[in-house]
């Protein structure tokens, strides 16, 4: 297990070295830091000392080894627009992303599970065919047309939720999450209750859940107590995954509900061209992504007995 | 699984009837005041932006946002009057020019302090003005207004410790003498780059912190910055001016989306609406509802708006093709597509701006007859062969000019191509020579003056070959005599006519397709009074206050 | 003969038949594909041409549905239909481009890696591995910046090239199910070349497969163009696509919610459709995938 996890540990860095080596060539060309720093009134002068400021003046591969000796201590460079490291800049929002991404994982679980084993029990009723057409439905909605009917229907027309923001205190973070958190994971909420079902049918089947049935246990203490924990395991390995790709933020979604997390960020930067915050967001959330797939393999040999790596 | 596209259609069909069916919860304004007919102290304002804060540091402090925030922190040593727009002392308690009209001198008023209680005196004022000009301090973007100061290259360049045009006689006087007379000088010192800041407070904690952490000498101090999502300012219990601010606190909400904002100003969760706020939707929903009617405010914004032609490039370098594009061009259409907001403009300046001229002779205009005319004249009688790039700064609000800028010149048969960039991107290139055909731009004032707009656009001094101000890289040397000869010109009924004459020079000749000026529009809620504001900061809430308690709204009731 | 994996031709297609929902899917997506392909023909109107005063109120509303104008104008005051015509041709050709090259790229790779196995499979997973752990939706945004020209070819390249990856995984445990089954082995063993075998043998057994998860992918990537478009990096103006009409109607929301249903609507049709016909394929040909 031990040797397991470290393989997999310098696999995740190599990867992300990898993808800051590729985000830092391709960006290259991208802008000039002076003209979002400095507006249209600069003068020459002003722009040269800028520009050395970046180190921008220096060759490509002199940039590149300060970039990497930098990144190999945490550090993302500094950004055009604000000024100030970028790993702070990911650092202060990232909080926010973070309580959305809980929040929404935590909806999309318990609600898509709980509505995948709705259904798998009532296999074949209108019940069943019920929650799949509307998980069938909702799996081909996009994200950023439900988070704007949502918006103006539940937020503004009904007065059910705050209106975009983030709010003050703790509790009103959690209440201004609610609808963005909604927003993101009715997707995934669908396609938990696709998969919580399918695979629940299947082991409904199975050998010892007919014995359990057979042994007279009533229908839902069989599904909550055997099949409902066999079937955990997919659900749990694509859990990581979606962590993961939560960490950059859900970018339309923030954007919608100006929720000031870093995928906003990332969005703000791309438009305005603050390269190493679009860099440092890249890097991040390519980290994001190998804790996520770590965090699942992890959960994958924990929870199946059958695979014990090294 | 038959039933799931008979489900999913009922399912979509529900959805959307509820939507439609969905009516606007807030059409009338919530609460109104408590009827107070005079100023009142305390509340708290709220307003929102749609960006994000960058910097509150006043050196480095340029863009919309940060400008407005600053504007309350800090004050200069003048500043403008709120109706009249004339120049008045605010720090100093007097200043004089000099016969020559080189020398100004400045008396701070007497015991001035910082919010922290560093007091300011002249020479305090002096570090801090150093600090900005200075490159290897601070990377300040508004350098070049002060560069008439006498020693200011040279200071800025690093061959001097101070600049020699500066001095302080006492402790309370400072006197600043230009290289030449320049009538445009205290517009300049009137600008927040020259607010003062305790030099000793920002080299200890760096200029990084400081930009987070301001300490200004403003009516408000900084109370919280919470990055990325809002930042509330208070009252500074030592400003010099015991009678303001009105106000206990200001909360700017940041990166608020505009289509959130005015929903949450109906809702009264915010206290007054930019005019940005105001999508189309809730611009016709406010008009169709006369409750609201009071509390609109519209005001001319000193701004110009409309495409630069690049002069030198073929064949645009041919004014007949210019006058071409710019008489093809439908204003009315364009004021009509944004709910007549916008005002269609036909020269440099906008109306309201000092020079403005109502009866410009051959000011631009729709007329495709014309423009058909004028490129026959200019050798092209079939239209102008080839696609020409127009330039633009993302986002939807210019991509709708753009639009029909592009239909309406293909309608008299010149084809375009929109080329959207980010807008360091479209400063890099449109500021460079011969690197684009056209761009669509426009100017914002940094001043109540016709040489901010003529002067900076169309003097060949600005026809740089990098970062040219002047984008369309018009060059006229009759013109640059004229606008020299206005710029120190000290009558200043003569100046402005001269700088009539400048306009109606380059209204003929169009290096720009002059489109439009926009209106300020904006929205209180019944309980706010913006009072008077200033004619050139935007969002200026100085002497702003609120008519506390509130009541459940009344229509009619005095606001 | 070639021996396959999946099942006979006609006995797929009974299947398909029998799942309304599939026969349905598939009706659309053929509509959908007719309208737009015929666009020219069907569209009353210039899509670019805004009609000015006689599709926009003295208020500068959009006028609603009539005869001329038939779904209303957009507004700019641009024919809606003519431009939800046009639309459609870009979101589809865009999402079946870009699905066609992500099918080559990503089947390629599979059955290469899957098929050979060793330092060859290690150094393309690892390929695999460091695309799937870049932020999608980011790195597109961002390579729409740096190219000089953006557009529909742009859209195409970045979406085909970004998102073959999981197809790849998938089509490369495909192949190293098919590689290590009797027949295979047993031509290897008479000694047919490598090309030999991964065209009779590996491709047909692969192609089902490619083809159900294409479907799904198709509808993937109409919403993918579709976000880049509403988060302003996708076409560009004047040209239409579902999402530029989208984030168009943005202002307007509150006063002309056809402007968000039009569109909104057409990207939802399509995508149930193109979801409905995957599921039948599935069950139809390749119950595993």
């Amino acid at each position: 297990m031990t040797s397991f996890l470290l393989r997999r540990i310098l696999a995740a860095l190599a990867i992300v070295w990898a993808v800051s080596t590729l985000s830092f060539f391709v960006t290259l060309k991208l802008g000039d830091p002076v003209a979002t720093i400095l507006g249209p009134r600069a003068s020459a002068r002003d722009r040269e000392n800028v520009r050395r400021y970046y180190g921008l003046d220096q060759p490509t591969y002199v940039q590149y080894g300060r970039y990497m000796a930098r990144l190999s201590k945490g550090d993302l460079g500094m950004s055009y627009r604000y000024r100030r490291p970028v790993s702070t800049l990911i650092a202060e929002r990232f909080p926010r992303t973070l309580l959305l991404a809980v929040m929404s994982i935590a909806f999309e679980v318990i609600v898509g599970v709980a509505l995948g084993a709705l259904a798998a029990a009532r296999k074949g009723t209108r019940t069943d065919q019920t929650i799949m057409a509307g998980a069938f439905v909702t799996m081909s909605l996009p994200t950023f047309i439900t988070g704007k009917v949502f918006l103006l229907v539940l937020a503004y027309y009904f007065g059910l939720f705050p209106i975009g923001g983030y709010g003050v205190t703790m509790l009103d973070h959690v209440y201004h999450a609610l609808l963005p958190a909604l927003a993101i994971s009715l997707l995934s909420t669908a396609a938990y209750a696709r998969l919580a079902r399918n695979e629940l049918v299947e082991i409904l089947q199975a050998e010892y859940v007919r014995t359990a049935r057979a042994k007279g246990l009533s229908e839902p203490v069989i599904v909550v107590k055997h099949a409902l924990r066999n079937a955990m395991l997919p659900i749990v390995t694509s859990l990581g995954l979606s962590f993961g790709a939560l960490f950059t933020g859900a970018i339309v979604t923030e954007s919608i509900f100006a929720w000031p997390g870093v995928g906003r960020l990332a969005f703000d930067s791309v438009s305005g061209l603050d390269v190493p915050v679009i860099v440092g967001c890249v890097i991040f959330g390519s980290f994001g992504i190998q804790l996520g797939n770590l965090l699942s393999d992890v959960a994958y040999a924990f929870l199946d007995p059958r695979i014990r790596h090294g | 699984m038959r039933s799931i596209p008979r489900r999913s259609a009922l399912a979509l069909c529900a959805a959307w009837m509820t939507f439609a069916a969905c009516k606007d919860p807030y059409p009338t304004p919530r609460f109104s005041g408590a009827g107070a007919t005079s100023e009142r102290r305390g509340g708290t304002l709220r307003v929102a932006f749609d960006t994000d804060l960058r910097t509150l540091d006043p050196a480095q402090a340029y863009d919309e946002l940060s400008t407005a925030v600053v504007h309350h922190l800090n004050d200069t040593l003048v500043d403008y009057e709120p109706n009249t727009g004339a120049i008045v002392p605010q720090l100093a308690e007097r200043y004089e020019l000099s016969t020559d009209q080189r020398t100004y001198t400045f008396v701070l008023r007497p015991n001035l302090v910082f919010s922290d209680g560093t007091p300011l005196d002249s020479r305090a004022f002096v570090r801090s003005f150093e600090r900005m000009l200075n490159p290897r301090k601070v990377p300040c973007p508004g350098t070049s207004f002060y560069h008439l100061i006498d020693g200011a290259d040279a200071f800025a360049e690093g061959n001097a410790q101070h600049i020699t045009g500066v001095t302080t006689p006492d402790a309370r006087t400072i006197v600043i003498r230009l290289s030449q007379p320049d009538q445009t000088f205290l517009n300049a010192m009137a600008m927040s780059f020259t607010s003062p800041v305790p030099v000793d407070y920002v080299e200890r904690v760096g200029n990084d912190e400081f930009a987070r952490n301001p300490i200004g000498i403003g009516p408000f101090v900084l109370e919280r910055w919470e990055m990325g999502s809002r930042v509330v300012i208070r009252r500074n219990p030592r400003y010099w001016n015991p009678q303001r601010p009105l106000l206990d606190k200001i909360v700017y909400e940041l990166s608020l989306a505009r289509h959130l904002q005015f929903m949450r100003f109906q809702r009264a969760d915010l206290d007054h609406a930019n005019d940005y706020a105001l999508t189309t939707a809730d611009y016709l929903s406010l008009n169709a509802q006369p409750a609201w009617a009071p509390y609109i405010h519209r005001a001319a914004e000193m701004a110009m708006y409309g495409v630069a032609i690049n002069c030198e490039l073929p064949p645009f370098d041919n004014a007949n093709v210019r006058r071409a594009i710019s008489f093809a061009i439908d204003r009315d259409a364009i004021a009509r597509s944004r709910n007549y907001r916008i005002r269609p403009l036909g020269g440099i300046y906008p109306p309201g701006l000092p020079g403005y001229d109502a009866h410009l002779p051959g000011a631009h205009e729709y007329d495709p007859e014309r423009a058909r005319r004028e490129l026959r004249e200019g050798g092209y009688p079939n239209g102008l062969p080839g696609e020409h790039e127009l330039w633009l700064t993302e986002g939807p609000g210019a991509a709708v000019y753009g639009q029909l800028f592009q239909a309406d010149l293909a309608r008299v048969g010149i084809r375009i191509r929109l080329k959207f960039a980010s807008f360091p991107v479209f400063l890099e290139m449109t500021q460079r020579r011969r690197a684009v055909a056209m761009s669509f731009t426009g100017w914002n004032m940094d001043f109540p003056d016709p040489s901010n707009f003529v002067d900076t656009l169309f003097h060949s001094r600005n026809a740089t070959e990098e970062h040219a101000q002047n984008q369309s890289f018009y060059r006229n040397p009759a013109l640059d005599a004229l606008l020299d000869r206005a710029r120190v010109e000290p009558d200043r009924a003569r100046r402005l006519s001269m700088y009539q004459e400048a306009e109606r020079i380059v209204v003929r000749d169009a290096p720009w397709a002059f489109m439009f000026a926009p209106q300020k529009i904006e929205v209180d809620q019944p309980y706010v009074h913006r009072g008077d504001h200033s004619p050139v900061y935007p969002h200026d809430l100085r002497n702003a206050w609120m008519d506390l308690p509130l009541r459940p709204f009344v229509a009619g009731a005095r606001r | 003969m070639t021996q396959t994996m999946a099942p006979s031709d006609g006995r797929a297609w009974r299947r398909f038949k029998r799942n309304k929902g599939a026969v349905l899917g598939a009706i659309t997506v053929i509509v959908i594909a007719l309208l737009a392909l015929f666009a020219p023909v069907l569209a009353p109107h210039d899509p670019d041409m805004p009609f000015k005063s006689r599709t926009l109120t003295g208020a500068g509303v959009p006028i609603g549905p009539q005869r001329e104008f038939p779904l209303g104008a957009d507004p700019l005051g641009r024919c809606e239909l003519s431009r939800l015509l046009y639309g459609g041709r870009v979101s589809l050709a865009v999402a079946l481009a870009a699905t066609l090259l992500l099918a080559i790229v990503g089947t390629s790779i599979g059955v290469v890696s899957g098929y050979f196995g060793g330092w060859t499979d290690t150094a393309l997973m690892r390929v695999v591995d460091v695309l799937l752990s870049f932020p999608f939706l980011l790195v597109c945004m961002a390579i729409n910046k740096i190219v000089a020209r953006p557009g529909i070819w742009v859209l195409f390249l970045v979406l085909g090239f970004l998102s073959w990856t999981g197809l790849a995984r998938q089509v490369r445990a495909r192949t190293m199910q098919v590689r290590s089954l009797e027949f295979v082995v047993a031509a290897r063993a008479l000694g047919a070349s490598h090309s030999r075998i991964i065209v009779r043998h590996v491709l047909p057994n692969v192609l089902s497969l490619v083809i159900v998860l294409c479907t799904t992918l198709v509808a993937e990537m109409i919403i993918v163009e579709s976000v880049l478009s509403f988060l302003g990096v996708g076409v560009v103006p004047p040209t239409s696509s579902w999402g530029s009409m989208l984030q168009e109607s943005d202002p307007l929301l509150r006063t002309v919610p056809r402007l968000l249903a039009v569109p909104g609507l057409a990207i939802t049709a399509t995508v149930v459709a193109f979801n409905l016909l995957g599921e039948g394929l599935r069950d139809a040909l390749d119950p595993k995938a």
